[in-house]
């Protein structure tokens, strides 16, 4: 009797142990097929609203959109488009250019400064998407819709004024020894994503700060998907660029960025 | 728990010479010590093995929750886009395939659009002379002719948001950032003290036209306006300059500020950022 009573309670246990495993299992597949095909609808996208639109006269063969030539030309004409289109107004915006590794701050069509970018990555949907539709994209400047980052964007310090004059104490110098680690992430209203890294070769807390950034990213991204996961929705996939530049320089660009900033990018 | 102890004989029972108590605390040694060796075999084999098992339960746990976690925020975002470094077009020429009268049309059309541009973007740079200030790092550099000639440390704006004590008033002293140009030009500029100034120290606020709201002095040799009362000066207080301590005027020391006042004109652009 005993013996059968516990031979039921390991069965169930068994039970309970497979069942468990492949929910989790199916769970596991299915976000890991909604995240792969996540990034088709985005190439579909980009296609579908950059691509070539040939005239009915005229226009441009069909066999030159494969010519490099042509491409590498057709990116730098975008690049200056861009470039051009943000100098029409007075704020500050950022040019990155990836095939010469610079990133540069710009007021007015006038380079502010200029940083060296260490390592880029490009998402692969631009490689994927139709070449002359990424370039149209990028023939544009991306206006940033929302930011993250490990560092506010002003590093405002609040003051009471003194009632009367034996309140007041004169001003001491700030502490300017604080290191102050930036990692941010910039979103755009056409769906992109640009990671600005700070370099972190031999320093452990700007290693540790930007591991705790990546993974609070990270987190945030996986709760989106099981979100729409639960409402049975595909997730919205936004292709990326990452950078990485020395650590001072990604303060000085998060900082000279204004909040609903424009870049351009060259690939 | 079950401890054997060895079961004395009846001649052991009445023991009064001292060798004889010598064994009988030889005895006794051996029973706390055969106690004690079998506490310690009870834990040791029931006990620890029991709680190793627990710590490798729990490590398994965490090790798989770590596991699941990396999945989802490791490895599918690697599976789904690992990105790429190569960002080169294929080396392949139309040419081979085209109409090479067409191909080079196009091409052609193409290189000197490139070039228009190119010479556009160009021409934002003005030839005369300008100021950049980089407000993070707190340093100014001076161009002429495209060239830049003096560079060095400044002073910007402290963000402070200072609040009346009632709190009824409010400012935030930061520089604007953006293109702005010199508006006027003044030699031994005087301050007209606004209303923080008096607040920020605890004083009461004078009419506009007061005469303690002026000022002579503080604001050193020269003054450049680059609008909505921001103004480019110097300072009595020069070991503060390269650091973020105004109330949103750039400062610079005496050299510096002499060079860039007769450098710049009314009308030069003054990049901020």
């Amino acid at each position: 009797m005993n013996e059968k009573s516990y031979n039921g309670i390991n069965k169930s246990r068994k039970i309970l142990i497979i069942s468990v495993s492949l929910f989790i299992s199916i769970f596991a597949v299915y976000y890991l097929v909604l995240s792969v095909v996540a990034p088709a609808g985005s190439i579909k996208r980009i296609n579908s609203e950059y691509g070539y639109k040939k005239p009915e006269k005229g226009g441009l063969s069909d066999s030159i959109f494969i010519d490099s030539a042509f491409i590498m030309l057709n990116r730098q004409k975008a690049f200056y488009q861009a470039r051009i289109a943000m100098a029409s107004t007075d704020s500050v915006v950022l040019s990155l250019n990836l095939p010469d590794s610079t990133a540069t701050l710009e007021i007015n069509g006038v380079t502010v400064y200029t940083t060296k970018i260490l390592s880029s990555k490009i998402s692969k949907t631009f490689r994927k998407a139709d070449e002359y539709a990424v370039t149209s994209l990028f023939s544009k400047p991306f206006t940033i819709l929302k930011d993250y980052s490990s560092i506010p964007k002003e590093p405002v310090v609040h003051k009471v004024a003194p009632k009367d004059t034996t309140e007041y104490k004169p001003e001491a110098p700030p502490d300017t020894s604080k290191i102050e680690y930036a990692n941010f992430i910039l979103e755009t209203t056409e769906g992109i994503r640009l990671y600005v890294y700070q370099d972190t070769r031999g320093n452990f807390n700007a290693f540790l700060n930007q591991f705790l950034f990546d993974l609070a990213d990270r987190t945030r991204t996986s709760l989106y998907t099981l979100k729409c996961m639960i409402l049975f929705r595909k997730p919205e996939y936004k292709p990326w660029i990452r950078i990485r530049v020395p650590l001072k320089d990604a303060r000085i660009i998060y900082r000279a960025l204004p909040r609903n900033g424009q870049f351009a990018v060259c690939r | 728990m079950k401890i054997d102890v060895p079961e004395m004989e009846d001649k052991d029972k009445n023991i009064n010479t001292p060798a004889e108590r010598g064994f009988a605390d030889s005895e006794l040694v051996q029973l706390i010590t055969g106690f004690f060796r079998s506490v310690y075999k009870t834990i040791v084999t029931d006990r620890l093995i029991k709680i190793l098992l627990i710590i490798a339960k729990a490590l398994a746990a965490v090790v798989s929750f770590i596991l699941f976690i990396a999945f989802f925020l490791y490895l599918t975002p690697l599976i789904q886009d690992s990105g790429t470094r190569n960002f080169r077009p294929k080396n392949i020429t139309a040419s081979s395939f085209e109409n090479n009268r067409d191909y080079k049309r196009q091409i052609t059309a193409l290189k000197n659009e490139v070039q228009r541009l190119s010479a556009r973007y160009r021409s934002m740079t003005p030839g005369q002379s300008y100021l950049v200030i980089n407000t993070t790092d707190n340093k100014f550099y001076l161009y002429q002719n495209r060239k830049l000639i003096r560079e060095g440390y400044c002073s910007s704006g402290s963000y402070t948001r200072l609040v009346t004590p009632e709190g009824s008033r409010e400012w935030i002293f930061k520089t604007p950032k953006g293109k702005f140009w010199i508006q006027t030009k003044v030699v031994k500029p005087m301050w007209v003290k606004p209303d923080w100034a008096f607040i920020e120290e605890g004083l009461p606020v004078p009419p506009p036209d007061d005469e303690s709201r002026y000022e002579r002095g503080v604001l050193g040799d020269y003054a450049m306006s680059i609008g909505s009362g921001y103004l480019i000066h110097g300072t009595l207080y020069k070991r503060f300059i390269g650091m973020p301590v105004t109330h949103g005027c750039i400062r610079l020391n005496d050299e510096d500020l002499e060079a860039i006042f007769n450098t710049l004109n009314i009308g030069s652009k003054v990049y901020i950022f």
